[in-house]
């Protein structure tokens, strides 16, 4: 079959060459590119799974954010609201207070009016009583006057009224 | 017919042994200039020449792939990384996680077979593993390899136990004489078996290819035509199939050889894994 011991050397001499200088310039840098993006796809991945975690759990937080948020501002309308009623108490209850004093104050100045009124309604009478009266004893000297006194009196008297 | 068989004769057989094979540059050379001294040493070392051709070849394609290698890569470096991760794969899948140690030399055996093997069908060139002496010294290099690392990871009383079929109790102790030199010629006939199984396959496609092309050249010798009919042409894509699978089985082959060698916790292990 032609063996040659020389061929047989010379092709496996030639055949360790070739695998030492592939191993060390293609092999080496091939195998380590691989490794190397192999490890940065899976760095990548890793990444893209703990953002989307990162994301879920914002998610979640913001999602209870607001409805805390949306309870603070119920919470606070209420609390408004019933601020509000509250003053608005507050302001009827003062307002109505005060037209009672009002009220009050303006029966007290009637009833001093009416007293005062009263006081000197009494004075006037008795000053006209007594106007009367001097008159009466000073000109009393006959029916006729009599009676013109008398007219003169009550005209008198309806003019004070 | 024989006449014209013999007018054709550079431009499709050369005697290889018995075997006739298709007609390359350096046997053309020969052929027609035969006295030359130079053509004579070509012609002496030609498998040598194609087997160094089919090397230069695989570290230019090498050399272009990893100059300007980058993370994402260009076409060529793609396809050279699709196929040495593929072969990682592979190498590991057999052997286990060392496996990553022993890719460079399975890898540089499949590709440098491959390329041998499909240099059959170029015009002009040869399948350099069609000769015994090529496909030899490839198994003996395996052998070597094979047995270097089975003395490095057993060590060298690991290693003989391990000729010995591992003894542990008096039954292995008595059946040692038997199991020596059965796994001594075991690990002999491995790359015999290797060596003989490519070079024959290898030499069965190319003395087809160069029986069907004499054919094809025969079949239309009576017009005188310069070219013959290429009744090669299926044989040719046959070749193509066949060429690949066969440096697939030497490198297989070699892979499982390794893992063989390997101490068996590792095995028990990565299969328990």
């Amino acid at each position: 079959m032609g063996i040659s011991i020389p061929e047989i050397l010379t092709q496996a001499f030639a055949f360790i060459l070739l695998v030492l200088v592939l191993k060390k310039f293609a092999w080496r840098p091939l195998l380590k590119l691989l490794d190397e993006r192999r490890e940065k796809i899976k760095s990548s991945f890793e990444t893209i799974e703990s953002t989307k975690r990162d994301v879920d759990a914002l998610k979640v937080e913001y999602e209870k954010r607001r409805e805390h948020i949306e309870e603070e501002a119920r919470k606070r309308l209420e609390q408004a609201l019933e601020e509000g009623r509250r003053i608005a108490r507050e302001v009827e209850e003062s307002a109505r207070l005060s037209a009672r004093a009002a009220l009050e104050k303006a029966k007290q100045d009637i009833q001093l009016e009416t007293e005062k009124a009263k006081v000197t309604l009494r004075n006037e009478v008795a000053e006209l009583v007594l106007f009367a009266a001097e008159r009466l004893i000073e000109k009393k000297m006959d029916a006729a006057k009599d009676k013109e006194l008398a007219l003169h009196f009550i005209k008198d008297f309806e003019q004070i009224k | 017919m024989n006449h014209e068989l013999i007018r054709f004769a550079p431009f499709f057989a050369i005697a290889s042994g018995d075997v006739k094979e298709v007609a390359n540059w350096v046997t053309l050379l020969a052929e027609y200039f035969h006295e030359v001294p130079l053509v004579q040493f070509l012609h002496h070392w030609e498998n040598v020449v194609f087997s160094l051709t089919a090397a230069i070849l695989l570290i230019v394609v090498s050399a272009f792939a990893v100059r300007k290698s980058t993370l994402i890569p260009h076409p060529l470096q793609n396809a050279v990384e699709l196929a040495v991760e593929s072969l990682d794969q592979l190498v590991a899948g057999v052997i286990g996680p060392k496996g990553r140690a022993h890719t460079p030399f399975i890898g540089t055996l499949f590709f440098f077979i491959l390329i041998q093997n499909y240099m059959g069908l170029v015009p002009g060139l040869k399948a350099p593993t069609s000769n015994l002496n090529t496909t030899a010294a490839l198994a003996i290099c395996v052998f070597f390899y094979v047995q270097a690392i089975g003395i490095k990871e057993n060590g060298i009383l690991g290693y003989f136990d391990h000729l010995m079929g591992n003894p542990r109790d008096v039954v292995g102790w008595i059946l040692v004489p038997l199991f020596f030199p059965l796994h001594v010629m075991g690990e002999l006939i491995k790359p015999l078996s290797l060596a003989l199984r490519l070079f024959g396959n290898i030499l069965g496609e190319d003395a087809l290819i160069g029986a069907v092309v004499a054919l094809g050249i025969a079949s239309v010798s009576f017009i005188h035509s310069p070219i013959g009919l290429p009744l090669q042409f299926p044989f040719m894509l046959l070749s193509m199939l066949l060429g690949a699978i066969q440096a697939l089985v030497f490198s297989l082959l070699s892979t499982i050889y390794i893992a063989l060698m390997l101490p068996h916790e590792n095995h028990a292990h990565e299969a328990h894994n």
